[in-house]
């Protein structure tokens, strides 16, 4: 996996959140984890790619961040669903972006929103995913990517 | 009889169709028509005959009363002279039913024209029939001898003569009630023609009736069965064809010119294509969820290919695009499963025009899967090759240790990676942290001449180094280490794998000391180390080991001290032994001596004595390097005594080399060892003499010493919390 598909989809997830009253988001400095083991707050947005690359990205976030993110928005009902939805439009931001950076020969599927981590047809348990931790206001959420 | 018709479709081809199958019930039709028609045409004929018998029995019982009435009026004449008006008006009305009766009589004698009872002209036919002729034979003399008196009567009356009116009142009364039967007879007679004629008009309509319902039910009944034959056959096909696409292990369709695909398809088209609609839709609709852009844009232009018949279908099979075409159905979680799919395309005819394409596509996702395993395969024993001539010449159970220690390295590396950092001083200490752990790693690589661990790592640092210049430091700049990293790990595994496939046949298997009995085989890659540097760097220097072997160690020890050894083996080479024409100026013998001691105290204190016979250290260089790090005034470091100015080269980032190389000059090294001695609370002595020796003595003590096992299973192991 190259560090220019791992920045595409980083920008996708930054640029959703450039969009918020609160513009002020860093990046953590990426590192692996196994996918035995994998890692995840407690709402994840899952996107499946394939084409010259398969695997999977997915944004995570605690409930509590989903929660402030949608109240910067202008969303006072922090109901579940409406947390679902936030999750559901960040992966769509980071699948919007890849797809028009990627062009046409990626596919990018309909993000998908799961409480906890993603299943292991996501995430193949003998490969290594990459974890780029991400802090908006005092809260930290992460994009993860799996490739084969 | 074959009946063509062509009908010009919407399609905008001409079609032909046969009507030969239909002859027999048109023939029928066509009969039952001609019965009903001919019917008609003798219902016609036969009701004009009855009005005209209706006509001739009216005008026939009209002489009877013709008959009454001359009889009458002849008798009226007789009694009434008292005026002349009344005899006049009787002469004119006798005068009136003889013309009358005459004119009617020979009209049924001859044929001919009478008056019809609304006083027009009607025209009676000759009564022909054997009882009408008898009457009108019988009658003829008769009213012959009446007419002539009667006439007598007119025109005697008009003389005034009255004996013919009591002649005719005589012959009137003696034939009066004879000619009224002889008219009854006529009328009789003529109403049994007119009887019987009416007669066989019903007879002929039953007939007809008759005809026409038996060709109904022959219609009916041959034709049902016809059809329910044809209804059968149609069914058998049916049923056959349903079967076939049920059955076929392929998935066909047709598709036409708008692209929308025909309403047979098999049963496996909507399992290889995993979808579950029988309602109309289109090709392109069918890929588009499916494929990617360009592999649609490719279809849709071979499509329009095979619809365009000034294109040879020959001429284009070749270019197939869907040939080995790559699918990936979205499952609606997230994740696509892919399948590859094979596409053959054939045109269906209809005369010169093409009206369809066939379209058979088959799953070879199994046979793609295993030719790119096998694909796989032979590259990853090109590259086992290429690995095992890197290693082959490694200690065994040497490389065995530097794997491990190797996962245990890239674990602390990912845990830095991983430590929440979000200034800039955090992500220096980072950087820092993560060059001494690279540093040391390609030490350990070059030592056991795994050039190519050693040229990643080399490439780590540069990376790091570049990024040591990067004013405002992010988590994003550091995407591309933990990318070298991932690569460095499968690159790892890949020789971990190689190492566990060739302890399969023996080899890497048993630990030569014990087969030996010679333990120094454990420490050859020193010597190596030390004569490969040697040549790099134009020296000329020996390494003498004593006690190596004889003392008693934990594993993570030993490799500690291994580690330490390749750092100041390293120094001593780049920094300390002089170039043989140096050594030889000082006096010296241009062979460099390099020693590494092992002994154990009987404090249990375990002593690793390395001494050079170089140069010593330079202290004016140590101080020079001291001030270009500027941490420090040159005041300050004017003021610093050898001691101070020693403990220098255990700083991180400090070096005295003048040139970067895979061997030094990143001023990471020393800091290293100062690390591992840390870790193992030991401690550590210098002494030097200028142009004479330097000497480090480390001691550790042996009963603190952990036993750690760190497998390949290491990397990763509870590290997997995001926060």
């Amino acid at each position: 996996m190259t560090e220019k598909v791992l920045q595409v989809f980083i920008d996708g997830a930054v640029k959703y959140f450039q969009h918020t009253s609160d513009k002020e988001v860093k990046v953590g400095t990426p590192y692996l984890v196994n996918n035995s083991e994998p890692s995840a707050f407690d709402f994840t947005g899952v996107i499946g790619v394939t084409g010259p690359m398969k695997g999977c990205v997915y944004f995570t976030a605690p409930q509590i961040l989903l929660k402030h993110l949608l109240l910067s928005m202008g969303e006072d009902e922090t109901t579940e669903e409406n947390i679902i939805d936030v999750v559901g439009e960040v992966a769509n931001t980071i699948s919007g972006n890849a797809r028009s950076e990627f062009g046409k020969e990626f596919m990018i599927s309909v993000p998908v929103v799961l409480e906890g981590p993603p299943s292991n047809i996501h995430l193949p348990r003998h490969l290594r995913s990459y974890v780029i931790p991400v802090y908006w206001k005092s809260y930290s959420a992460a994009i993860v990517l799996c490739f084969e | 009889m074959l009946m063509q018709g062509i009908v010009n479709c919407n399609g905008g081809y001409m079609k032909t169709f046969n009507i030969g199958k239909y002859k027999n019930i048109v023939i029928s039709i066509v009969l039952f028509l001609i019965l009903d028609a001919s019917v008609l045409v003798m219902n016609f004929y036969i009701s004009f005959q009855i009005a005209e018998d209706a006509t001739s029995i009216n005008l026939a019982g009209r002489q009877r009363m013709l008959s009454q009435r001359m009889t009458k009026t002849l008798l009226d004449l007789d009694y009434s002279y008292s005026t002349i008006e009344s005899r006049e008006k009787i002469l004119k009305e006798l005068g009136a039913s003889r013309t009358l009766f005459d004119e009617t009589f020979t009209a049924f004698d001859n044929g001919g024209t009478a008056t019809g009872a609304g006083g027009n002209k009607v025209s009676l036919n000759k009564a022909e029939d054997i009882d009408s002729r008898t009457a009108i034979e019988s009658a003829k003399p008769i009213w012959s001898e009446y007419r002539s008196k009667i006439d007598a009567v007119l025109s005697i009356e008009q003389n005034g003569n009255t004996n013919p009116i009591q002649d005719a009142i005589v012959f009137g009364q003696a034939n009066n009630l004879l000619l009224l039967k002889l008219m009854n007879d006529l009328t009789v007679s003529l109403e049994q023609v007119a009887a019987s004629k009416a007669e066989r008009l019903r007879l002929i309509q039953t007939a007809g009736i008759m005809m026409a319902l038996i060709n109904f039910f022959i219609i009916l009944f041959h034709f049902l069965r016809q059809l329910r034959q044809g209804d059968e056959v149609l069914e058998e096909a049916r049923k056959e064809t349903s079967e076939i696409l049920l059955t076929v292990n392929e998935g066909l369709f047709l598709i036409h010119e708008d692209f929308t695909i025909g309403s047979q398809r098999s049963e496996k088209l909507y399992e290889i294509l995993s979808i579950d609609t029988s309602e109309d839709v289109n090709f392109e609709l069918l890929l588009k969820d499916i494929v990617s852009d360009k592999d649609l844009e490719a279809a849709q232009g071979f499509l329009r290919l095979l619809f365009n018949p000034k294109i040879k279908e020959k001429l284009i099979g070749d270019l197939n695009p869907l040939e080995n075409l790559q699918v990936n159905i979205d499952d609606g979680a997230g994740s696509y499963t892919t399948k590859h799919l094979s596409f053959d395309f054939k045109r269906v005819m209809n005369g010169k025009t093409i009206a369809d394409v066939l379209a058979t596509v088959n799953d070879i996702t199994e046979k793609v899967l295993l030719e790119k395993e096998l694909e796989n395969a032979k590259k990853s024993n090109e590259q086992q090759i290429e690995m095992l001539t890197s290693i082959l010449h490694a200690n065994p159970s040497l490389l065995k240790a530097f794997l491990e220690n190797s996962y245990a390295c890239f674990s602390r590396i990912n845990n830095l990676l991983k430590d929440p950092a979000k200034t800039q001083s955090q992500f220096n200490e980072k950087i820092n942290a993560i060059y001494i752990e690279v540093h040391n790693f390609k030490g350990e690589s070059s030592a056991l001449e795994l050039n190519e661990f050693a040229k990643m790592a080399h490439e780590f640092e540069n990376n790091l180094s570049e990024m040591k210049n990067v004013p405002d430091l992010s988590g994003q700049n550091f995407l591309s280490l933990t990318v070298r990293l991932d690569k460095m790990i499968n690159y790892a595994q890949s020789i971990t794998a190689l190492v566990e496939k060739l302890a399969n046949f023996g080899h890497f298997t048993q630990n030569p000391a014990n087969e030996s009995g010679k333990e120094e085989s454990q420490w050859k890659h020193l010597d190596k180390l030390t004569l490969d540097l040697s040549e790099k760097h134009k020296k000329n220097v020996m390494l003498v080991t004593s006690g190596l072997n004889d003392t008693a160690m934990p594993q993570s020890l030993r490799e500690t001290i291994n580690s330490i050894s390749i750092q100041f083996i390293r120094n001593s080479i780049v920094h300390g032994i002089e170039l043989p024409s140096e050594r030889e100026a000082l006096q010296k013998s241009p062979q460099g001596r390099l020693d590494l001691r092992l002994s154990t105290t009987p404090e249990g204190i375990l002593e690793m004595t390395f001494k050079d016979d170089g140069s010593g250290f330079d202290f004016e260089k140590l101080r020079q390097q001291a001030i270009k790090l500027n941490k420090w005034s040159e005041e300050e470091i004017d003021h610093w005594d050898n001691k101070r100015l020693l403990s220098l080269i255990f700083t991180p980032g400090f070096s005295t080399a003048d040139e970067v190389s895979e061997d030094a000059g990143r001023g990471v090294g020393m800091d290293v060892v100062m690390q591992k001695i840390k870790q193992n609370k030991g401690k550590i002595n210098i002494s030097h003499k200028e142009s004479q020796f330097t000497r480090f003595v480390v001691s550790f003590p042996l009963n603190n010493a952990t036993e750690k096992n760190i497998t390949a299973d290491h990397f990763g192991h509870g590290a997997n919390k995001v926060a």
